[in-house]
Protein backbone atom coordinates (compact mmCIF):
# COMPACT_ATOMS: atom_id res chain seq x y z
CA UNK A 1 0.00 0.00 0.00
CA UNK A 2 1.41 3.46 -1.02
CA UNK A 3 0.85 6.62 0.95
CA UNK A 4 -1.09 9.09 -0.32
CA UNK A 5 0.52 12.44 -0.46
CA UNK A 6 -1.04 13.34 3.02
CA UNK A 7 0.36 10.12 4.90
CA UNK A 8 4.00 11.61 2.78
CA UNK A 9 3.14 15.18 4.21
CA UNK A 10 2.29 13.70 7.94
CA UNK A 11 5.66 11.42 7.53
CA UNK A 12 7.97 14.32 6.62
CA UNK A 13 6.83 16.15 10.50
CA UNK A 14 9.59 15.72 12.79
CA UNK A 15 9.08 15.02 16.63
CA UNK A 16 10.39 17.30 18.96
CA UNK A 17 14.29 15.95 20.21
CA UNK A 18 14.92 14.30 23.48
CA UNK A 19 15.67 16.47 25.95
CA UNK A 20 19.68 16.37 26.51
CA UNK A 21 19.74 15.95 30.25
CA UNK A 22 17.46 13.10 29.97
CA UNK A 23 19.78 10.51 29.05
CA UNK A 24 22.39 10.79 31.65
CA UNK A 25 19.26 10.40 34.50
CA UNK A 26 17.76 8.14 32.76
CA UNK A 27 21.24 5.84 32.29
CA UNK A 28 21.86 6.75 36.28
CA UNK A 29 18.69 5.78 37.68
CA UNK A 30 18.51 2.51 35.23
CA UNK A 31 21.54 1.43 36.14
CA UNK A 32 21.41 1.99 39.99
CA UNK A 33 18.67 -0.81 39.99
CA UNK A 34 20.73 -3.58 37.99
CA UNK A 35 21.07 -6.22 39.92
CA UNK A 36 24.71 -6.72 40.91
CA UNK A 37 24.87 -2.52 40.90
CA UNK A 38 27.06 -2.74 44.22
CA UNK A 39 29.30 -5.25 42.99
CA UNK A 40 30.24 -4.27 39.25
CA UNK A 41 29.55 -0.40 39.21
CA UNK A 42 32.09 2.31 39.85
CA UNK A 43 32.93 4.03 42.84
CA UNK A 44 31.14 1.21 44.67
CA UNK A 45 32.15 2.44 47.86
CA UNK A 46 30.48 5.48 47.52
CA UNK A 47 27.68 4.25 46.36
CA UNK A 48 27.23 1.89 49.53
CA UNK A 49 27.99 4.86 51.79
CA UNK A 50 24.98 6.84 49.86
CA UNK A 51 23.33 3.61 50.72
CA UNK A 52 24.11 3.66 54.23
CA UNK A 53 22.58 7.23 53.76
CA UNK A 54 19.40 6.47 52.72
CA UNK A 55 19.09 4.36 55.78
CA UNK A 56 19.68 6.51 58.00
CA UNK A 57 18.56 9.80 56.27
CA UNK A 58 14.73 10.17 57.33
CA UNK A 59 14.88 10.25 61.18
CA UNK A 60 18.54 11.15 61.78
CA UNK A 61 18.00 12.32 65.65
CA UNK A 62 16.45 8.99 66.54
CA UNK A 63 19.16 6.73 64.80
CA UNK A 64 21.58 8.67 66.80
CA UNK A 65 19.85 8.79 69.87
CA UNK A 66 19.45 4.99 69.34
CA UNK A 67 23.23 4.71 69.24
CA UNK A 68 23.90 6.47 72.86
CA UNK A 69 21.31 4.30 74.30
CA UNK A 70 23.15 1.34 73.01
CA UNK A 71 26.88 2.64 73.80
CA UNK A 72 25.39 3.31 77.36
CA UNK A 73 23.69 -0.12 78.11
CA UNK A 74 27.15 -1.78 76.61
CA UNK A 75 28.78 1.04 78.93
CA UNK A 76 26.54 -0.12 82.40
CA UNK A 77 27.14 -3.75 81.45
CA UNK A 78 30.60 -3.87 81.56
CA UNK A 79 31.14 -1.93 84.64
CA UNK A 80 28.57 -4.64 86.03
CA UNK A 81 30.91 -7.67 84.59
CA UNK A 82 34.04 -6.19 86.63
CA UNK A 83 33.18 -7.55 90.00
CA UNK A 84 31.72 -11.10 88.66
CA UNK A 85 34.71 -11.07 86.54
CA UNK A 86 37.01 -10.81 90.18
CA UNK A 87 35.15 -12.83 92.09
CA UNK A 88 35.31 -15.62 89.29
CA UNK A 89 39.20 -15.14 89.07
CA UNK A 90 39.83 -16.06 92.53
CA UNK A 91 37.60 -19.17 92.49
CA UNK A 92 39.16 -20.52 89.45
CA UNK A 93 41.00 -23.60 90.90
CA UNK A 94 44.76 -24.66 89.30
CA UNK A 95 44.53 -27.97 87.22
CA UNK A 96 48.26 -28.67 90.33
CA UNK A 97 45.49 -28.37 92.98
CA UNK A 98 42.87 -30.21 90.96
CA UNK A 99 45.45 -32.89 90.28
CA UNK A 100 46.46 -33.43 93.86
CA UNK A 101 42.54 -33.39 95.32
CA UNK A 102 42.38 -36.29 93.45
CA UNK A 103 45.26 -38.46 93.89
CA UNK A 104 44.28 -37.95 97.50
CA UNK A 105 40.54 -38.85 96.61
CA UNK A 106 42.16 -42.11 95.53
CA UNK A 107 43.90 -42.79 98.45
CA UNK A 108 40.47 -42.20 100.62
CA UNK A 109 38.68 -45.00 98.67
CA UNK A 110 39.52 -48.01 100.53
CA UNK A 111 38.80 -46.32 104.03
CA UNK A 112 35.30 -45.26 102.47
CA UNK A 113 34.57 -48.85 101.48
CA UNK A 114 35.62 -50.06 104.97
CA UNK A 115 33.04 -47.94 106.06
CA UNK A 116 30.14 -48.81 104.12
CA UNK A 117 28.91 -52.10 106.10
CA UNK A 118 28.20 -49.18 109.04
CA UNK A 119 26.60 -47.03 106.81
CA UNK A 120 24.41 -49.67 105.39
CA UNK A 121 23.48 -50.53 108.80
CA UNK A 122 22.36 -46.75 109.42
CA UNK A 123 20.16 -46.56 106.82
CA UNK A 124 18.78 -49.87 107.77
CA UNK A 125 17.57 -48.82 110.85
CA UNK A 126 13.65 -48.27 111.76
CA UNK A 127 12.47 -44.71 111.76
CA UNK A 128 11.22 -43.54 114.87
CA UNK A 129 7.11 -42.96 114.67
CA UNK A 130 6.25 -39.73 113.84
CA UNK A 131 3.77 -38.81 116.36
CA UNK A 132 0.42 -38.24 114.79
CA UNK A 133 -3.11 -36.32 116.36
CA UNK A 134 -5.46 -38.53 118.32
CA UNK A 135 -7.93 -38.62 115.79
CA UNK A 136 -5.25 -40.56 113.31
CA UNK A 137 -4.19 -42.99 115.85
CA UNK A 138 -4.94 -46.78 114.60
CA UNK A 139 -6.52 -48.62 117.25
CA UNK A 140 -6.05 -52.65 116.43
CA UNK A 141 -9.55 -54.69 115.94
CA UNK A 142 -8.46 -57.40 118.40
CA UNK A 143 -8.56 -54.48 121.29
CA UNK A 144 -12.45 -54.48 121.78
CA UNK A 145 -13.27 -58.51 121.10
CA UNK B 1 30.49 -5.84 27.30
CA UNK B 2 29.69 -3.72 30.05
CA UNK B 3 25.94 -3.22 30.75
CA UNK B 4 26.12 0.34 31.07
CA UNK B 5 27.49 1.12 27.61
CA UNK B 6 25.41 -1.63 26.57
CA UNK B 7 22.42 0.59 28.03
CA UNK B 8 23.78 3.60 26.49
CA UNK B 9 23.96 2.44 23.14
CA UNK B 10 20.60 1.36 23.02
CA UNK B 11 19.24 4.64 24.36
CA UNK B 12 21.27 6.17 21.79
CA UNK B 13 19.56 4.40 18.87
CA UNK B 14 15.67 4.06 19.94
CA UNK B 15 15.23 5.79 23.07
CA UNK B 16 14.05 9.14 20.76
CA UNK B 17 11.47 6.67 18.95
CA UNK B 18 10.07 5.37 22.22
CA UNK B 19 10.28 8.92 23.16
CA UNK B 20 7.71 10.45 20.68
CA UNK B 21 5.62 6.81 20.91
CA UNK B 22 5.35 7.96 24.40
CA UNK B 23 4.64 11.57 23.97
CA UNK B 24 2.16 11.02 20.93
CA UNK B 25 0.56 8.98 24.22
CA UNK B 26 0.48 10.85 27.00
CA UNK B 27 1.35 14.38 25.44
CA UNK B 28 2.63 14.89 28.30
CA UNK B 29 6.18 15.89 28.70
CA UNK B 30 7.25 14.55 32.23
CA UNK B 31 4.65 11.40 31.78
CA UNK B 32 6.81 10.84 28.62
CA UNK B 33 10.14 11.34 30.55
CA UNK B 34 8.83 9.20 33.92
CA UNK B 35 7.99 6.12 31.68
CA UNK B 36 10.79 6.12 29.08
CA UNK B 37 13.02 5.85 32.41
CA UNK B 38 10.36 2.86 33.36
CA UNK B 39 11.57 1.37 29.96
CA UNK B 40 15.28 1.74 30.51
CA UNK B 41 14.71 0.75 34.40
CA UNK B 42 13.38 -2.41 33.42
CA UNK B 43 15.82 -3.45 30.67
CA UNK B 44 18.42 -2.85 33.32
CA UNK B 45 17.31 -5.02 35.84
CA UNK B 46 16.61 -7.89 33.16
CA UNK B 47 19.11 -6.66 30.57
CA UNK B 48 18.87 -10.64 29.27
CA UNK B 49 15.41 -9.56 27.83
CA UNK B 50 17.20 -8.36 24.70
CA UNK B 51 19.11 -11.09 23.80
CA UNK B 52 16.73 -13.62 21.81
CA UNK B 53 14.70 -10.33 20.52
CA UNK B 54 15.21 -9.72 16.53
CA UNK B 55 13.49 -5.85 16.57
CA UNK B 56 14.82 -4.32 19.84
CA UNK B 57 12.84 -1.04 18.46
CA UNK B 58 9.76 -3.35 18.81
CA UNK B 59 10.11 -4.61 22.05
CA UNK B 60 11.40 -1.63 23.70
CA UNK B 61 8.09 0.03 21.73
CA UNK B 62 5.72 -2.88 23.09
CA UNK B 63 7.07 -2.53 26.87
CA UNK B 64 6.41 1.42 26.07
CA UNK B 65 2.76 0.75 25.00
CA UNK B 66 2.13 -1.24 28.17
CA UNK B 67 3.42 0.71 30.77
CA UNK B 68 2.02 4.14 28.80
CA UNK B 69 -1.75 2.03 29.22
CA UNK B 70 -1.10 1.31 32.58
CA UNK B 71 -0.36 4.86 33.31
CA UNK B 72 -3.58 6.00 31.38
CA UNK B 73 -5.68 3.37 32.94
CA UNK B 74 -4.12 4.53 36.72
CA UNK B 75 -4.76 8.33 35.69
CA UNK B 76 -8.29 6.96 35.14
CA UNK B 77 -11.03 7.39 33.03
CA UNK B 78 -9.38 7.94 29.71
CA UNK B 79 -11.99 9.77 28.42
CA UNK B 80 -11.41 12.44 30.85
CA UNK B 81 -7.58 12.12 29.86
CA UNK B 82 -8.54 12.63 26.07
CA UNK B 83 -10.56 15.37 26.86
CA UNK B 84 -7.27 17.04 29.42
CA UNK B 85 -4.77 16.19 25.87
CA UNK B 86 -6.56 17.94 23.70
CA UNK B 87 -6.74 21.45 25.90
CA UNK B 88 -3.48 21.07 27.51
CA UNK B 89 -1.24 19.20 24.83
CA UNK B 90 2.24 19.97 24.88
CA UNK B 91 4.33 20.18 21.43
CA UNK B 92 4.56 16.58 19.68
CA UNK B 93 6.50 18.33 16.96
CA UNK B 94 9.89 20.32 16.65
CA UNK B 95 8.88 23.75 16.07
CA UNK B 96 9.42 24.64 12.34
CA UNK B 97 11.14 27.95 10.84
CA UNK B 98 8.43 27.45 7.56
CA UNK B 99 5.26 28.96 9.27
CA UNK B 100 3.15 26.61 6.99
CA UNK B 101 4.79 23.97 8.06
CA UNK B 102 4.45 24.95 11.64
CA UNK B 103 0.65 25.51 11.31
CA UNK B 104 0.62 21.44 9.49
CA UNK B 105 2.08 20.78 12.55
CA UNK B 106 0.27 21.85 14.95
CA UNK B 107 -2.66 21.07 13.20
CA UNK B 108 -1.40 17.53 13.04
CA UNK B 109 -0.96 17.05 16.30
CA UNK B 110 -4.26 18.27 17.57
CA UNK B 111 -5.80 15.91 14.98
CA UNK B 112 -4.12 13.05 16.21
CA UNK B 113 -4.61 14.49 19.99
CA UNK B 114 -8.34 14.06 19.14
CA UNK B 115 -8.06 10.32 18.34
CA UNK B 116 -8.68 7.81 20.58
CA UNK B 117 -5.28 5.99 22.04
CA UNK B 118 -6.20 3.13 20.31
CA UNK B 119 -5.95 4.06 16.96
CA UNK B 120 -3.12 7.14 17.59
CA UNK B 121 -1.18 4.37 18.88
CA UNK B 122 -1.66 2.15 15.57
CA UNK B 123 -1.14 5.73 13.12
CA UNK B 124 2.22 6.03 15.19
CA UNK B 125 3.37 2.61 14.82
CA UNK B 126 2.30 2.56 10.86
CA UNK B 127 3.58 5.99 9.70
CA UNK B 128 6.43 7.18 11.61
CA UNK B 129 7.93 3.54 12.69
CA UNK B 130 6.95 2.50 9.14
CA UNK B 131 5.69 -1.68 10.86
CA UNK B 132 3.33 -3.88 9.29
CA UNK B 133 0.19 -4.72 10.40
CA UNK B 134 1.22 -8.21 11.27
CA UNK B 135 3.98 -6.80 13.78
CA UNK B 136 1.57 -3.83 15.00
CA UNK B 137 -0.85 -6.33 16.08
CA UNK B 138 1.55 -8.40 17.86
CA UNK B 139 3.26 -5.45 19.60
CA UNK B 140 -0.44 -4.37 20.90
CA UNK B 141 -1.55 -7.73 21.21
CA UNK B 142 -4.60 -7.46 18.91
CA UNK B 143 -5.49 -9.16 16.01
CA UNK B 144 -4.17 -7.46 12.31
CA UNK B 145 -7.39 -7.14 11.18
CA UNK B 146 -8.07 -5.02 14.15
CA UNK B 147 -5.12 -2.93 13.65
CA UNK B 148 -5.52 -2.03 10.04
CA UNK B 149 -9.25 -0.91 10.24
CA UNK B 150 -8.61 1.29 13.30
CA UNK B 151 -5.48 2.72 10.92
CA UNK B 152 -8.10 3.30 8.46
CA UNK B 153 -10.78 5.05 10.38
CA UNK B 154 -7.88 6.98 12.59
CA UNK B 155 -6.43 8.09 8.81
CA UNK B 156 -10.11 9.12 7.57
CA UNK B 157 -10.84 11.49 10.47
CA UNK B 158 -7.21 12.85 9.82
CA UNK B 159 -8.26 13.53 6.53
CA UNK B 160 -11.11 14.99 6.90
CA UNK B 161 -9.29 17.40 9.44
CA UNK B 162 -6.24 18.09 7.59
CA UNK B 163 -7.30 17.79 4.03
CA UNK B 164 -8.41 21.43 3.84
CA UNK B 165 -5.42 23.06 5.28
CA UNK B 166 -3.21 20.38 3.51
CA UNK B 167 -4.38 21.91 0.04
CA UNK B 168 -4.25 25.64 1.39
CA UNK B 169 -0.69 25.15 2.08
CA UNK B 170 0.34 22.73 -0.79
Amino acid sequence: MTPDPLEQEMLRQQFRPLASNWRAEILATALQTQPGHFADSRGSKQVGLSGWGAWFWPHPAAWGALAVLWLTALGFDWVAAQPRLRSAEMTVVSPALNWSNWVEYQHAIPELTELEPEIVKAASRPRPAVERPRSQLRIPHNRWG
Amino acid sequence: MDSGYKLGRIYDEHASAVAAYLMNLTRNEADTRDLLQEVFVRLAKRPELLDDILSPRSFLLHLAHNLAMDRLRRLAVRERYAVQVRQQAEPLFAPADDPDTDAFRHALATALAGLPVEQRSVVHLKLWEGLTFEVIAQLLEIPPNTAASRYRYALDKMRTQLRPLYEEIR
